[in-house]
């Protein structure tokens, strides 16, 4: 029976444990909006970028710049910044990369017409320029500290996506590890490796990545053993039982992204900066992080990240204290005047919406915060609608209290530039303070580390005093694979670099 | 309608009766869920959540350690009240438009016979999951977008018993004497209608019901702390693998109602049928 | 007849206009726009009002509609905003896996329902009459979502029999590479992966078609010319094969056709519990993000699709019973 056994083994499997390529299944929650690096608005776009391309820097788990296909760089003026780049390198059709190709992705990412979701960080930028075929100099309007930060968008060929136009979306052509071999849109994408990486051809010859939407199915698929690997965002309240089971590995750390109440101050309830306090005082962050994210997420306090060079904790932070809130509430002129449980104020109760995006761990914290809120005397009301519905309410004024996140955030900057100036683009709730616009306009200009950190700082101080978000958690990043995955490095990033040199040892 | 025999063969319905019997129980609940409910819905206890069936929580404590049995019974009255309130407008839509239909006949009956073609063109998932969009999510929105998907049913029936009803010779007697048409419709018409009206009504509350669930799964349904059966489910669903209790007992609560509603409408439709095969 | 078939057809296109009117204006009232998700939370005010000039969308209603029905009318459904293909190119797409799912749905609702409806109906009101009454109910009463996920749990996390999620290699390429040197094994992976969603969708219409089976039956066993071929003493079962099933299959076979709208609804939700590549999840992307040409497209495609299975649910129908009036 035995010998009956092997025999069929060494007949059936083992041809095929020969000839088979090393596969690697990874998860996606959605798939990628395109594979132009330059129009990615998607985390599943990032991550095709971080296969398939390479950009002038990388940034490492410390979300520290590192040569990629820059050599190296230097700022000639407070101005102009010089990069001189690596040679041989080829795109996956064979054209050599060159500094055209640099150009030509820096001025279409500025380039208005061309639509890139993030050309707002780039605008800075005034012109790009080759000096030689290996050299680029990028000439800036201002001094522009983040800049560097940012340089790691995926460099595309100048040639071939000029001509492609809008379909260089679909045929992506970079230099990175992988390329695209096949992409069924809204459910799989298959790359291939490429044979002829600059950095070393990836020990994993395909990576196949299947779209499904649903968190749990997910997970499921991963624990079945039909797909290696899957990230964030993955249903906190698992985390624990798969530690405790074993069989899978769970990497964690704390991404680059917070997740906080976006506070309307152009409605007046919400302009009296007491009010924004006694909610800051009631929203329990700790209890947040613990019931809701089982420590997934941890309890924030600004937007400066932990773990990051510019992370300080000098800053106003708000513990749950029921007592406090009520005190800064019936001081703002907030009292239960008709004993309905509900404090009122000129004929007018203590009524706020609370809104989400479609999301069920999002919805449990607008639930929390509602019960909490009540216990106040406030009237809170929770609806959790679509995302188009409801960032396009956000974004005309159209809230009182928003739960959203920010993520990617590779610099300060990044945080609180659009956010937080009085003119800002992505001040939705109308939040003008004198100080903080002199101080993030500071914050760009100013080179030197230690004194950015210095400014940054500072605003955190007005910001967390002020009161125009009600930080809530720092985001965390997950990654489950399997134990057979060797080599992949997590980045708060999310990143999928390291696939480049991970092994499957099955 | 009420006559001795059709209750007479409804109660010798096995199905009827049981259907009828789980119907009854719900409402029950439904009506008097704040009384019956051991627990305020909303009442959270950290400390105490994930917690098993036991003595004190016969069906558990969900994630925010609220007891189950207290929100599937306040569920109860949510998902009844959208399941009712849809049927209702269904109802009132069909009715209204199939009387024009069957009665006026010629353009109008074409008209609405057509409008009830695109309806039934959509599947009434993705009809109702747009108009829900459309409104935005709350109890109000799907009682709304389900009653205007589940219409056409009513129209259909109602436009077909005005048109048998228009074949018989007294009608004719009677326009001749000049009744008017809304009178002739609601003292003829609807009386004979009410019947098969009945049925699809009692089977459309089963929809109903398991439509909300399915909005509630694509997120787009009644929104918290109000608790529905879909909204409990699809939560519960959540943490199926630390705590199976949370999503068993409100997809019970969902199929048991569901089936007494199909067990009722089947009864029903044995009843008044008069070749009454059963 | 043909008389009948041409008025059908003819009718067919005010319905199809009412559904692109219904779907067009609909999605352009649901709240939130394609270029607010386009540029994201980042974006700038001046960002939005370029992409939504350029995707023609700040012209008026009835002329963003009547040039979308100009160029649907010559088969241009134009372009997705998100994914940049042709609407007409996604749909065809993924019609194949959805149809895939939907033919094996019926498949299994066929044989799974037949043999439960007509035991049910023979041996009508004893215990296994209830019992496949209710097994039949039970079906059509649970939340779709819950018994898909509950089934993956079951046979793919505890079982591990079957796949847990996606198309692989999808029956129809794998049933057509058999004649260019395809495998079996690919056809049997194709099964596998198909059959818990197939049974998902299936699960409410097995329950309705058993229900109709049996009554169906029962009506037939009641009739005169059963009887007699009864009281002639023929074998009961013959009596049920030759006679009764076949008479009864008519008005089944009706609804199992009929069931192709559900089926359609079905998919929204099971291809997405099941990551299947299909039209339904296609729709539900393309309404989360606003995709409007693809929401257009494709709703009016399953529209019209449901439309015409209907209406040849109706002929054949109509065919097969000549007693039938023309409405």
């Amino acid at each position: 029976m035995r010998h009956t056994l092997a025999l069929f083994a060494l007949v059936f499997l083992f041809p095929f444990a020969l000839g088979q390529e090393t596969v690697l299944r990874a998860g996606l929650d959605v798939d990628a909006g395109t594979m132009d690096p330059r129009l990615a608005r998607d985390t599943s776009a990032e991550r095709m970028q971080d296969l398939i391309y390479n950009g002038l820097i990388r940034l490492d788990p410390q979300v520290v710049p590192q040569p990629d296909l820059a050599l190296s760089w230097e700022f000639t003026s407070d101005t102009t910044l010089v990069v001189n780049l690596r040679s041989g390198v080829v795109f996956h059709n064979g054209q050599p990369f060159t500094a055209e190709d640099v150009v030509y992705t820096y001025t279409t990412l500025i380039d208005e017409n061309f639509g890139s979701p993030r050309r707002s960080l780039y605008t800075p930028i005034n012109s790009v320029e080759a000096v030689d075929d290996l050299t680029v100099q990028f000439n800036l309007a201002h001094p522009y500290a983040p800049l560097l930060q940012y340089l790691d968008k995926g460099i595309v060929p100048h040639e071939a996506a000029s001509s492609l136009g809008a379909d260089f979306g679909d045929n992506p052509i970079g230099t990175g590890p992988f390329s695209l071999e096949s992409w069924e849109k809204g459910n799989r994408i298959e790359l291939v490796a490429n044979d002829q990486y600059h950095f070393g051809r990836p020990a994993i010859d395909r990576i196949s990545v299947s779209v499904i939407p649903d968190n749990n199915v997910r997970l499921l698929a991963l624990e079945s053993g039909d797909l290696d690997f899957i990230h964030s965002p993955v249903p906190p309240q698992d985390l624990e039982r798969l530690r405790a089971e074993g069989e899978l590995v769970v990497e964690q750390t704390t991404a680059l992204g917070y997740t906080y109440l976006n506070l309307n101050t152009a409605n007046p309830i919400l302009s009296d900066v007491r009010v924004r306090q006694a909610l800051a005082h009631l929203s329990d962050r700790d209890t947040i992080s613990e019931v809701i994210f089982f420590g997934m997420d941890q309890p924030g306090a600004s937007f400066l990240l932990p773990n990051t060079f510019y992370f300080s904790d000098q800053v106003t932070t708000y513990d749950y204290d029921l007592e406090r809130a009520e005190e800064l509430l019936t001081a703002a002129g907030w009292v239960d005047s008709d004993g309905d449980g509900v404090r009122d104020k000129d004929g007018q109760p203590l009524q706020l919406e609370l809104t989400t995006n479609i999301d069920p761990n999002r919805q449990q914290i607008l639930e929390f915060l509602q019960g909490e809120w009540a216990q106040a005397g406030i009237d809170a009301s929770v609806r959790v609608y679509e995302w188009p519905s409801y960032i396009g309410d956000v974004i005309a004024g159209n809230y009182d209290v928003g739960l959203i996140g920010w993520l990617l955030l590779t610099d300060p900057d990044r945080a609180t530039f659009l956010q937080f100036r009085s003119d800002g683009g992505s001040n939705y709730g109308s939040y003008a303070n004198a100080e903080v616009d002199r101080l993030l306009n500071e914050g760009r200009l100013v080179t030197d580390p230690e004194g950015r950190k210095a400014i940054y700082e500072q605003v955190a101080q007005q910001i967390t005093g002020e009161l125009p978000y009600i930080f809530l958690l720092y985001q965390g990043y997950v990654a489950l694979h399997d134990q057979a995955l060797e080599g992949y490095v997590l980045h708060p990033l999310g990143s999928w670099r390291s696939f480049e040199s991970v092994s499957l040892n099955r | 309608m009420a006559s001795v025999k059709f209750w007479r063969s409804l109660l010798r319905h096995a199905g009827a009766v049981v259907g009828g019997a789980i119907v009854i129980v719900v409402v029950a609940i439904a009506l008097f869920a704040p009384i019956l409910a051991p627990y305020n819905f909303d009442q959270r206890n950290i400390r105490e959540r994930f917690q098993p069936p036991s003595r004190e929580h016969l069906l558990g404590t969900d994630n925010f350690g609220r007891d189950t049995l207290s929100r599937i019974f306040v569920g109860a009255r949510v998902s009844l009240q959208v399941a009712v309130l849809s049927v209702g407008m269904a109802a009132l839509i069909g009715v209204v438009l199939g009387a024009l239909a069957g009665y006026l006949g010629g353009l109008v009956d074409l008209i609405v016979m057509r409008v009830v073609d695109i309806f039934l063109a959509f599947p009434p998932i993705l009809l109702a999951l747009m108009l829900v969009a459309v409104l935005s999510p709350s109890a109000f929105s799907v009682t709304v977008a389900l009653g205007l998907v589940y219409w056409t049913a009513y129209a259909r029936v109602i436009r077909s018993s005005i048109l048998a009803w228009r074949q018989e010779e007294f009608v004719e007697a009677s326009r001749a004497l000049g009744a008017n048409w809304p009178r002739t419709l609601f003292r003829h018409v609807l009386p004979n209608a009410v019947g098969p009206m009945i049925v699809v009504a009692s089977v459309g509350m089963g929809s109903a019901v398991t439509a909300e669930a399915a909005l509630s799964f694509l997120g787009l349904g009644v929104q918290p702390p109000t608790p529905s059966w879909g909204s409990i489910l699809n939560t519960g669903l959540q943490f199926l693998r630390q705590a199976p209790y949370l999503s068993t007992f409100p997809g019970a609560a969902i199929m048991i109602t569901v089936l007494g509603f199909n067990l009722l409408g089947d009864g029903l439709r044995d009843a008044l049928d008069p070749r009454g095969t059963t | 007849m043909l008389q009948y078939a041409l008025r059908r057809l003819l009718l067919f296109v005010p319905v199809v206009f009412g559904v692109l009117c219904i779907v067009f204006f609909t999605v352009r009232l649901v709240p939130g726009d394609p270029a607010t998700v386009l540029l994201g939370p980042e974006g700038t005010d001046e960002d939005r009002a370029r992409i939504t000039r350029l995707l023609g969308l700040d012209r008026p209603l009835p002329v963003q509609f009547g040039i979308y029905l100009w160029n649907a009318l010559q088969g241009d459904f134009g372009r997705s905003i998100f994914l940049g293909s042709s609407v007409r190119s996604l749909v065809l797409d993924r019609l194949p896996a959805t149809l895939e799912l939907a033919l094996l749905a019926m498949f299994l609702t066929v044989v799974i329902a037949l043999p439960l409806g007509m035991i049910a109906a023979v041996r009508s009101n004893t215990l296994i009459d209830y019992g496949a009454t209710l097994l039949a109910l039970l079906g059509v009463s649970m939340p779709l979502f819950w018994f898909g996920v509950l089934a993956i749990l079951v046979f793919s996390l505890r079982l591990e029999w079957l796949p847990s999620f996606g198309r692989d290699p999808g029956l129809f390429p794998a049933v057509g590479a058999l004649f260019s040197g395809g495998s079996l094994a690919d056809v049997w992976q194709a099964l596998r992966h198909a059959f818990l969603p197939s049974l998902t969708l299936a699960f409410g219409a097995i329950a309705l078609v058993a229900r109709l089976v049996r009554s169906s039956m029962l009506e037939v066993l009641n009739l005169d010319y059963v009887r007699t071929a009864r009281s002639k003493g023929l074998a009961e079962r013959l009596v049920v094969n030759k006679h009764a099933f076949r008479n009864a299959l008519l008005p089944v076979i009706t609804v199992v056709g009929l069931q192709f709208g559900t089926l359609m609804g079905g998919a929204v939700i099971t291809e997405t519990i099941f990551a299947w590549p299909g039209l339904g999840r296609l729709v539900v992307n393309a309404i989360s993000q606003r995709d409007f040409p693809v929401i257009q497209g494709s709703v009016v495609f399953i529209a019209v699709a449901v439309s015409v299975v209907n209406l040849l649910v109706d002929l054949s129908y109509a065919v097969i019973n000549p007693k039938i009036r023309y409405g």
